[in-house]
Parts: structure tokens; sequence; C-alpha cells
């Protein structure tokens, strides 16, 4: 039941964006929840635009709640929240305010619009709120909104849980209370089960900006104020069912609200969106790439250039210099008399198609007319990747037509041997590239300190041997932090039983002594048509050392990738110098990679984890053509929930953030943030760098194809 | 001594944030000029760009600096103006730069291209407009803009435009006197309007023209000083 549930999961994602786009019903606004919606406490069935991406943030009756809320497709909204409860007593009215003088709790909603808005037909939402763990926010409802006219929206809808927890009119069995396994596992025992009750609200756009909202909530916020409704109470009064409050779009980004709460609160919401299908500078705002040279006519016929001495060098390094010019380093090259292939290292485009047009045009005003045929191949750590072939007269005929035309006539190639015999280009090998710079290193959520993070100065380098040999190291010091900080005195459901892998994380934090982050020899290459290979020795992160080996079979047109990766490690001295701890594992797993082509990849992956536990990884993401991303994923090992300890089993949500789409011009530097439920030792991999599928998965056809727009740009 | 060259070094590597060789790292520094770098830097205190000394300053410098024809361009949204040196052609097409790499492609005199300044225009068909302006005479034609929206995805923006013929005037150029008939564009996408004008010698070369690039763009100004 429970392994059938991501592929499900799976299946529904992946079909959404084929359904039929009715009217979405979407607003700008977000209620104190954080989710989209014209109300204030109660949800209603209004979606935000496609792809946005929002956080909020509101205050009421001594509770903050943060929520991060994303549009995953047209219809379904995904929200994870953190709220903070001032004095808050569990148990309703237990004995005494929580230790720490505040409570957190994590939560997760999502919503789906089943019913879009017709003409007479409301737009129809079911929503989840809480719907794993605690379930300290847990509530169902079914919710229809209708707009009438163009500024008025009612709402109204049944919910169940805090949802049906007030004027109540009937009831759907009894709703379990007790937690499934340690936690974190979605509560399907309680959805929609328990009293149910009717709910209401209306919004009305007075102006572009201003808003109003009424409704009448039927939450009975039993949890806040106490056993009874005076004495226990230890958070606020609730006089009221009616709430009133006003909106205001402050700018594009920037939403907020203010309401009078339950007769006796007053409550403030900032909400700020972002939309990554839109971008500050569309197109980019790097310069101009060089025109292409257009040969004279006949001028093609002497192929005799090629016996000329020293033509090939000089030809060679005018290349090297016009790529250099351009963000790319020529690696690899080999001319014939109508031919010519080169292996270049992209430094500077995000877009891969975006460097490719730029080495075409540079090759156009390089190479003697008799060269026709263009191979222009991608080096990933000095192993050939995909190559893009075409001929220059195209290059020279579509420079102003649209960019299909010129995607009709080129021909991907992931064939290593299309630049077998390309040779090493003079001064390339072996080349030191190092870097000193300040980082920050962003500490899990630990639920009673939101913000753990050491900054300090790291040392990088890497020595790039020969092809496709790269001797990497980083050091780095820690100058200030608090990762290091002991746990707070929250119990949970304990920290498991497993071995330690990953949770003396704490340990390997202290001191400020400099340590060695990361010190491997790593072999790339090719291992035929479509198969990619790396081996990696070393001290591969700051918890463990070892051999690390990985196989990838991608076919240069094809959207699905299989890999296999296996390790063998030791974990590493908590000093992280040289010294190794005893335990030593070997890991390994075989992965499926999948491009939806809808905007949405999986991946799965399936093997043995750090702890000896053996289960799988589903991971889903949304990908914008831009280079953002934002995903899920879960992994499920056969250790018990007991055994794994409080959260039960590895999960989290991603988000992959381009530079190049916040300052507007080409960088491959992007900002990844994760944010995972607590970091246990189930469920756990070694961290390595240089994986092959991203790179190789970039060079290719599909993914290139999607923004071949970038190579006339 | 040889420690505080140390600590020297290791201070302008922190005021950098971040220093050493390894391409793709993206100095921050680099990264803000190429921020706040403009198509050609406007520069005095007032928003109207260049001073009237500078431009003609940077024209003399251009014209005895080659032989390649020379055109003036003003940015019109950003005040932004540049001598552009025509530095390639492709068939009908031609291509020019401004000093900062940024460049302008056109044909007949109608911009087809743009590249550097943002919102760029990719492509277009200006065809059977051009035929219009350049004879000189009235009627409907259709033109066609691609660009690359923010996830870099190709679109199209479609217009059906109306060109007129206006009086005769003389364009007065810093090198050059030309007696031009002014042929208006007026174009309509269906959900956004926009006007050119081009100034059209009796050889049937535009001389100098007010045309719209980009929603983000707006209108570039173009004279030709040298053609």
């Amino acid at each position: 039941m429970r392994v059938s549930k991501p592929v499900v999961l799976v299946g529904l994602v992946a079909m959404a964006p084929m359904a039929v786009h009715g009217d979405n019903l979407t607003t700008k606004s977000k209620n104190m929840y954080g989710t989209p919606g014209g109300l204030i406490d109660m949800p209603s069935a209004e979606m935000s635009e496609d792809g946005e991406l929002s956080a909020t943030v509101s205050h009421f009756g001594g509770t903050t709640k943060t929520t991060l809320t994303f549009q995953v497709t047209p219809r379904l909204t995904g929200s994870f929240r953190y709220a903070s409860l001032r004095e808050y007593r569990p148990g309703r009215g237990g004995a005494g305010a929580y230790p720490n003088s505040s409570y957190y709790d994590r939560s997760f909603d999502l919503r789906y619009q089943i019913l879009t808005e017709g003409d007479y037909r409301p737009a129809v939402a079911v929503g989840l709120r809480d719907f794993m763990g605690t379930g300290l926010y847990g509530g169902e409802y079914v919710v229809a909104t209708k707009e009438i006219g163009s500024r008025l929206r009612v709402t109204g809808g049944v919910g169940w849980g805090r949802l049906g927890s007030f004027d109540s009119f009937g009831s759907n069995g009894t709703r379990p209370t007790g937690l499934i396994g340690s936690g974190g596992i979605p509560n399907t025992d309680r959805w929609f089960r328990g009293p149910m009750s009717g709910f209401a609200g209306l919004s009305y756009q007075a102006s572009e900006q201003l808003s109003f909202t009424a409704e009448y909530s039927t939450d009975a916020y039993l949890e806040e104020r106490g056993a009874g409704q005076d004495p226990g109470s230890n958070l606020f009064r609730r006089k009221s069912p009616w709430n009133f409050g006003v909106g205001y779009q402050l700018s594009d980004a920037v939403n907020l609200g203010a309401y009078y709460m339950y007769g006796s609160e007053v409550g403030v919401r900032v909400s700020v969106a972002l939309n990554p299908r839109t971008s500050p500078v569309p197109g980019g705002s790097d310069t101009a790439p060089l025109p292409v040279e257009v040969r004279p006519q006949f001028s093609a016929r002497d192929l005799g250039w090629a016996a000329t001495p020293g033509a090939r060098d000089t030809l060679r390094d005018e290349v090297a210099q016009g790529l250099a010019r351009e963000g790319l380093i020529l690696e690899g090259m080999r001319v014939e008399a109508d031919r010519v292939r080169i292996l270049v290292r992209n430094i500077r485009w995000d877009i891969e198609a975006q460097a490719m047009g730029r080495a075409a045009r540079v090759l156009s005003r390089v190479m003697p007319d008799p060269v026709e045929h263009f191979t222009i191949g991608q080096s990933y750590q000095g192993m050939p990747a995909g190559s893009v072939t075409m001929r220059r007269s195209d290059v020279e005929a579509l420079e102003n037509a649209p960019a299909a035309a010129m995607l009709d006539r080129v021909r991907f190639g992931g064939d290593a041997g299309a630049l077998a015999g390309t040779e090493v280009v003079p001064g390339i090998y072996p080349k030191l590239e190092w870097n000193l710079a300040p980082y920050v290193k962003l500490g899990v959520f630990d639920p009673d300190s939101p913000v753990k993070a050491d900054a300090g100065l790291r040392l990088s380098g890497d020595y790039r041997i020969a092809p496709g040999w790269v001797l990497s190291g980083a050091v780095s010091v820690k100058a200030a932090g608090n990762l290091d900080a002991p746990p707070s005195g929250r119990t949970g459901a304990g920290p498991g039983t497993l071995p330690k892998v990953r949770s003396n994380a704490r340990f390997y934090a202290m001191g400020n002594d400099p340590r060695l982050d990361h010190l491997t020899v790593a072999k790339y290459g090719r291992l035929g048509e479509d198969w990619y290979g790396r081996v990696t020795l070393g001290y591969l992160e700051p918890m463990y050392a070892g051999i690390s080996g990985e196989v990838l079979w991608k076919p240069v047109g094809s959207r699905l990738a299989l890999g296999a990766e296996v390790n063998y490690v030791a974990q590493r001295d908590f000093n992280q110098g040289f010294g190794l701890r005893n335990y030593d594992i070997a890991t390994g797993h075989l992965s499926a990679y999948y491009d939806f082509g809808n905007g949405f990849h999986g991946q799965l992956d399936m093997g043995r984890y750090l702890a000896g536990d053996w289960g799988a990884t589903v991971a889903l993401d949304r990908e914008f053509d831009n280079g953002w991303r934002v995903g899920a994923y879960v992994t499920k090992t056969n250790v018990s929930a007991a055994a794994f300890g409080e959260g039960s089993f590895d999960k989290g949500i991603r988000i992959t953030v381009p530079m190049s789409w916040a300052i507007g011009s080409a960088t491959r530097r992007k900002n990844d943030l994760v944010i995972q439920s607590l970091t246990r030792d189930g469920g756990a991999r070694v961290e390595v760098d240089g994986r092959l599928y991203e790179a190789v998965r970039d060079s290719h056809r599909p993914q290139m194809a999607k923004t071949w727009g970038k190579f006339w740009r | 001594m040889k420690l505080s060259h140390v600590g020297l070094a290791l201070a302008a590597c922190l005021a950098l944030a971040a220093c050493g060789n390894r391409p793709g790292q993206g100095n921050p520094v680099e990264l803000l000029r190429t921020l706040s770098s403009g198509m050609l830097k406007s520069s005095g205190p007032g928003s109207g760009g260049a001073t009237p000394e500078q431009v003609a300053a940077a024209i003399d410098q251009a014209l005895k600096g080659s032989d390649l024809p020379l055109s003036i361009a003003v940015i019109e949204a950003r005040s932004t103006t540049a001598v552009l040196t025509r530095i390639e052609t492709n068939g009908a097409y031609g291509t020019w730069a401004s000093s900062d790499r940024r460049t302008v492609t056109m044909r007949d005199g109608l911009v087809t291209a743009t590249r550097g300044l943002g919102n760029d225009l990719m492509s277009s068909q200006t065809g059977a407009v051009a035929a219009l302006v350049t004879a000189r005479e009235a009627g409907q034609a259709q033109r066609v803009h691609r660009y690359l929206d923010g996830e870099n995805h190709t679109v199209e923006m479609r217009a059906e435009c109306r060109v007129t013929r206006g009086g005769e005037t003389v364009v007065k150029s810093v090198r050059f006197e030309a007696r031009a008939v002014e042929m208006t564009e007026s174009c309509d996408t269906g959900s956004r309007r926009f006007v050119n004008t081009y100034m059209v010698d009796r050889h049937g070369d535009v001389v100098q023209s007010r045309q719209w690039l980009s929603p983000e763009s707006g209108h570039i100004f173009i004279q030709a000083l040298r053609k």
C-alpha cells in the first residue's frame, strides 16, 4: 500500500498538465495559513498562478506561521509550514506551558482543484491541512468558490478535523488521535473523519490593490484556548466565529493582510511571491555574440589549405582564443580537410544551447573556407559528453532565421567516437584551478532552533592532471556558528537505534580547527556509446572516506537514463583530519531518471543506504527551463519507524535557484536549498562530487531542445 | 613582514568576497559590473545621457578610426547613446555593434534583431514592411517578432501594420544632409500598439528612424552617419 503511493503520485502529477484548463480561479491573495485564497482562516477553492512560489508570515493570538507554498500545477498546491506557538500547552491546556516557552510545529498541506470554474459552476477544491505527523493543524475540506461579477467571490465548504471543531452539523465516524509510527507519516486514518462543519466567506476586490473579506470560521481553537473557554485559555479567547479583514496588494510581489479575528484578536499577514517562469531580464543581458562570418562564394574549393606548414597550430590557437572570449575552454581539437571537431568545457553558460551557438560562430570566423562540418563536443571533467554536429552553410544561412530552423538541421551525438582522435590542446593539462571564498553552511531544521549555521572561509582547488583525471580538495576554517550547539530538550519519538551514520553531525561541527572537506582523485571516462563512468577515491565528504564508482547509461535522444553506483566507505574522524572511525560499509544504488517532458522530472533510487538499510528513494521535481527546480523526495527503507526515530522516514523539499535568473546574465552558479525533515540515520546516502547524470543530461538533445532559442543569443 | 603580505592578500580576497583562478566562479565584482552596465554608460547628473560634446567627440573618433559604415543610436527608455559600427554582413543583413558589445542587426534599414539590450529581439520577419518603406509607398503589411521568455522559450509576436507616407523634409546628421520622406508604420498586435517612423531618401535608404524593439527596451532612434 505504502509502496504504491509515490507511484500514484508520480502518475497523477505527470498527467496533471494534460487536464482540461478551465478557469482556475486564481488569486494573488493568501490566507493566514499561507495558502492561496481570499479568506482569512478558512480555505477557498482559489489557486495561485501556475508555478508561483510564495512565502507568508502571519501572526495572531500568540501564533506565528511561516509558510512556503508552491503552485505545483495549475490545479495542485503544496505548502510547508513552520509554526511557533507562544506558551502553548500541548494536550489542550495540559500541565503548564511548553518548557522552551515556544512550541514549534511543522506541517504540510496539499490542495487540488477538482473542478475549474464554469459559467454557472463554482471552482471546487479538496484539501488536506497538516496531513502528517502530530497534526496540530490537521483538517480536511471540500470547498467551492464562485466569482459573481468581476469583484465578488463567494466561498462555502465542509470541513473536518479543526475545520469541523465548531458548530458541527454531523459526524463521519470517530477521528483517531494517535500517531502512526513515529510521526511523519500521512494520517490517512484521520482524513475526513469525525465531526464536520460548514464554513463560508466572502471576498470583495474593491480596487486593483484593495480587498475586503468576511468569513464564518468553524475552527474552535480547542488546542489554543485550553480545556475550558476561559479558565484554560492560554493563547487567546475565542469570542466569535466571525472574522473580518482587509487585503492590500503592495506590489506585484507583496500582498498584505490585516484582520480582526474571533472577536478578540488582531491578525496580520505578509506574503511575498515570485514566479520562476518570469525572469527579471528575459533572454538575459549578456553581451552580444560575434556575428557569423559568411564565406565568399566558391571559396570552399581549395582543400589544399591543410598542407600549409604550421596552419593547424595557428588555427588551434585562434580557435582557443576566440572560445576563451566566450567563456569556453578548448580542450581538444581535430581538423580534417572539410571537417573540424572540438571538445569544449563550458565555464560560463548555464544554458548549453547558448554555448553551442557561441562556439559555432567562433568557428565560422576562424576556420578555413573548405571546412564545412562542425562538431562541437561538450566536456565534463575532461570526458566528452554530448556533441552537436552542424553544417557551416546552415550556420551562415540561418543566423537570422527562427532558432527552430537550426534545431531541425543539427545532429546530436552521444558517441564518444565522434570526438575520437581529437588532439589534446597543449597547456590545458596539467592545470590547477583554485578558489578562496567565504562559505555559509546551513543546518537542518532543529525543531527548537529553526536557523542553525556556520560561516567561515574555504580554500578549494581542482588539479586537472590529464583528460578525465581530476585531483580535487577543499579545506575550510570556521569563523563562527552554532551547528555544534547541543540538541534541545525536545525528545519526540527518540533518536532511533540505527548506527549513527548521520546523526553525529554536531560533533563534526565542533571546534575551529581547519578541516579537510574533501580530498579526492577522480577519473571520468566513456565506456562506449551511451555509456559514462566515474571512479572517485579519497576523502569523499566531511563524514565519509572511501571509493565510489558509477556507471550511467544515457542515449543522446532519450528522456530515460539508468545508473548504478557502488561505494565502499568508512566514517571519518570528527575532527575531519585524515583519521577514520570504526565504521565501514558498502552501499550502492540502481537509479532510473526520467524526464516526463511536461516540466516534471522523476528519479528512483533503489539500494543499500549508509546504515546498512535497504530501500528506495523517490524524487519528483518540477523543472523550469531557466534552471529553477522545485521538488520533493521520500526515502523509505526497511528500518522500522521506531528504529528510525522521529519522522519515521526521510523526506524533504528541495529548491534550486539559478544565479543567472537572479542577476540577468549567464553564470553556471546556482543555489540549492533543501528543507529536510530531521536528519536521521535511516535512508542516508554518501555525498560524492561529480555524479554524472545532470551534466550528461544537459548536453543531450531533450534538455538542449527545450531552450534551443538561446543558440542564437 | 611576510605575514603582513599574506594578511594583505587575504584581506583583498575577503573584500572581493572571493578570489582564485577557478573559472566560472563569477567574481561578484564582475557580476556587479555586468549588472550595472548599460548599452553605453549614460553620463552626467541628469537623465539626458551623454552630453552633445561627448557624443560629438565619440562620433569624430569613430569616423576617423575606420572606414566602416557608422550610425548613432539612442535607446530612449534608458537614455543611452552609442555609436554603432557595421562590423559584419550576412546577405542583406548587417550587424552593427557598439563598443561595449551590444549589437543591432538591420535589413534595409529595419531592425531585425538585437543582442545584449535585454529582452532582445531574437529574429523577425520585416520584409513586407521594408518593401513598402523603402519604396516610399503606403500600404498594409504584417511583421513578426520573436523573443525569449522567462523560461528561454521562443515566443512569437505578430503585428498588423499600416504604412503611411508623410511629407518630405531635410534630415541633417553630423556628416550629411539629405532630403527624405517620412514614412510612418503603425502596428497592432492585438494587445499592444507601437509606431515606427523612417526617413527615407530618394535611393530608398533609411537615413534616420525611430523603431520599437521590445516591451522592455521600447524605442531605438538610429541615424546614419556614414553609409
